[in-house]
C-alpha cells in the first residue's frame, strides 16, 4: 500500500473525530506533524486544545492507502477514486481531494 | 402413490442458479487494522477506515481490539478503542486502570454484510494525563461483487 502524507482534519459534520478525508486508509502511528507544545503531539490532538485556524490548517499525518486509488508514482488519483466510488456523494465529486 | 423425491434427486438452488455464491464473486480481503503506542492524552481520532466501493458488498467476519497500559498516567481517564460500521459499534473496549500490564480486550463476530458506501472504522481516544497505552485492533473484511 502506498504511503502518503495528508491533512489531519478537525471533527466536522461528516466525522465527529479527527480524521482524514479519504474513503479507505490506515494511519501510521507517531506521524502527526507539526508538534505544537501543549496542543498536538505525534499521535494526535490534546482533548482540550484550542487550535487556531492556522494551526489546524497545517496538521498532517501519514497514511497508507489502497494501491488502486493511486497512480503509478503512488500519488492519489482523483479519477480512480471517483470511478471506484462512483455515485457515492462524498467521494464521486470534483473536489474529492481538495481536503486531502 | 409414490415416495417423495429423495433429496439427492432434487437439484438444489446453487446447481440451477446462474449466480455464484458471494464468496465466489471476485472476492478480495480488505482487512483493516491498527497498532500503535500512544502517550495520552489525545482526542478521538479515526485511525483506520474502509469504505465499500460502488458495485461491491463486504462481509464482516470478525473484529478484535485491545488496549494495554505500558506506563502509568499522572491522572487516569478512560482510554477507548472503538470499532464500528457507520454509527453502529462492532467492538468497544474501555480501559480505566492505571496498573501497568493490564489489558482490556474485546472480540466481535458480527457476520454482517456492508453495502456499497458503508464504512468501517477504528477510532481511539484517551483523556488521561500522561501514560503510554498500546492499542491493537483489526476488522476482517471480505469484499465481493454485489
Amino acid at each position: 500500500m502506498p504511503r502518503i502524507r495528508v491533512k489531519l482534519l478537525a471533527p466536522d459534520a461528516d466525522d465527529n473525530s479527527w480524521h482524514v478525508h479519504l474513503p479507505t486508509f490506515v494511519m501510521i502511528p507517531n506521524s502527526v506533524e507539526p508538534i505544537i507544545e501543549g496542543k498536538v503531539h505525534a499521535n494526535g490532538v490534546y482533548p482540550d486544545a484550542e487550535l487556531t485556524p492556522a494551526e489546524k490548517a497545517q496538521l498532517t499525518v501519514e497514511v497508507e492507502v489502497p494501491a488502486d486509488e493511486c497512480d503509478k508514482e503512488g500519488k492519489l488519483d482523483k479519477a480512480k477514486i471517483r470511478q471506484k466510488y462512483r455515485g457515492q456523494p462524498r467521494w464521486d465529486r470534483e473536489e474529492v481531494l481538495d481536503d486531502v | 402413490m409414490g415416495f417423495p423425491a429423495r433429496r439427492r434427486d432434487r437439484p438444489n438452488e446453487s446447481q440451477v442458479s446462474p449466480r455464484a455464491e458471494w464468496y465466489d464473486r471476485n472476492p478480495s480481503k480488505e482487512n483493516i487494522g491498527y497498532q500503535g503506542w500512544h502517550i495520552a492524552p489525545h482526542s478521538e481520532t479515526i485511525r483506520s477506515q474502509y469504505t465499500v466501493p460502488t458495485g461491491k458488498k463486504a462481509f464482516i467476519g470478525g473484529a478484535y481490539a485491545s488496549v494495554l497500559r505500558y506506563t502509568v498516567a499522572t491522572l487516569v481517564g478512560t482510554a477507548v478503542i472503538y470499532l464500528g460500521i457507520g454509527a453502529e459499534p462492532l467492538v468497544v473496549v474501555e480501559h480505566l486502570n492505571n496498573t501497568v500490564g493490564i489489558r482490556e480486550w474485546g472480540l466481535g463476530l458480527p457476520s454482517s454484510v456492508m453495502l456499497e458506501g458503508d464504512n468501517a472504522s477504528i477510532k481511539t481516544a484517551d483523556p488521561s494525563n500522561g501514560g503510554l497505552m498500546d492499542y491493537q485492533a483489526g476488522i476482517a473484511i471480505m469484499e465481493f461483487d454485489a
